[in-house]
């Protein structure tokens, strides 16, 4: 499964096997651990900046939607301008 | 466009109409899948990584509130893209509003600007830290086998596909994969310790 992390990073997986990693991931926090160190890896390597995702920012917005509604709103505004 | 952005946005397009049908957890698919793209985009206006992921944060629930109002005219990405660099644009005036109604407050140019200076700056200890894992990072690649170290050059400094590496390397598609994620475990070896001891989670 980490080799088939290393090919997303690089856009390399399929339609199917993309969608069967996300879900594996979001069942094992080891793999989302694995997947920031890639990406903050990655990164450094390009712009020599060591920029670390916190590994808890998928959980974090997944606590959040659980209590968010979803606007059924057409024209709800989502373009995150401020309403003056 | 490639087969990979198709396959890619085809997937986001079905992943959407799960959300748009009551599916929470095909959000944390997007989440997942573009958390990086989006907190990297956001920081390069707020330059900071704590706001940047509070902001990111703040882009994905603005997003998944208003998924009802994504109709695929354009790709998943574009329409989170547009909401990444609002909210970072709206977070910088809201901080700058803040920062001068503090100015009107104390009518202390000198302490904002120092305030200003100590946001932005990074403990001693973490420079050093960052800078040992830059090193860790370029040390390891160094070491690495001639294969492996031309694959993760040609693949993270020049940007190209696996085919290209492939031939560039005249070898088949599956042993770059091979050599590229060998690379990436032998500077994860070398980079686990220093990130445990800087307390990265």
């Amino acid at each position: 499964m980490t080799e088939k992390i290393s090919r997303f990073l690089d856009d390399d997986l399929s339609h199917d096997e993309t969608l069967y990693l996300l879900q594996t991931i979001t069942e094992q926090p080891d793999l989302i651990d694995k997947l920031q160190r890639y990406v903050a890896v990655s990164h450094a390597i390009k712009t020599d900046d060591f920029l670390w995702i916190s590994t808890d920012f998928v959980t974090r917005i997944q606590q959040e939607i659980q209590q968010t509604p979803i606007d059924g709103l057409p024209h709800q505004p989502a373009d995150g301008y401020l309403l003056q | 466009m490639n087969s990979y952005q198709k396959n890619s946005e085809q997937l986001d397009r079905e992943l959407v109409l799960r959300v748009q049908h009551g599916d929470k957890s095909a959000f944390d698919f997007l989440v997942i899948k573009y958390q990086h793209k989006i907190i990297q985009l956001v920081n390069r206006y707020v330059k900071d990584i704590s706001e940047a992921q509070d902001v990111a944060q703040e882009v994905f629930i603005k997003a998944y509130r208003a998924i009802h109002s994504f109709r695929g005219d354009a790709a998943f990405y574009t329409w989170l893209y547009r909401i990444a660099v609002n909210t970072a644009k709206n977070d910088l005036v809201t901080r700058s509003r803040r920062h001068s109604n503090y100015q009107i407050d104390i009518q202390t140019a000198e302490v904002v600007e120092n305030l200003l200076q100590l946001q932005d700056m990074e403990t001693p200890e973490t420079q050093l830290l960052n800078q040992e894992i830059l090193t860790t990072i370029k040390k390891t690649i160094d070491n690495l086998p001639e294969e492996m170290r031309i694959a993760i050059t040609l693949c993270e400094f020049d940007g190209l596909s696996y085919e290209a590496i492939a031939q560039a390397m005249d070898c088949p598609v599956g042993t770059v994969r091979s050599r590229i994620f060998r690379a990436r475990e032998a500077i994860d070896h070398e980079l686990t310790p220093l990130l445990i001891y800087g307390n990265f989670r």
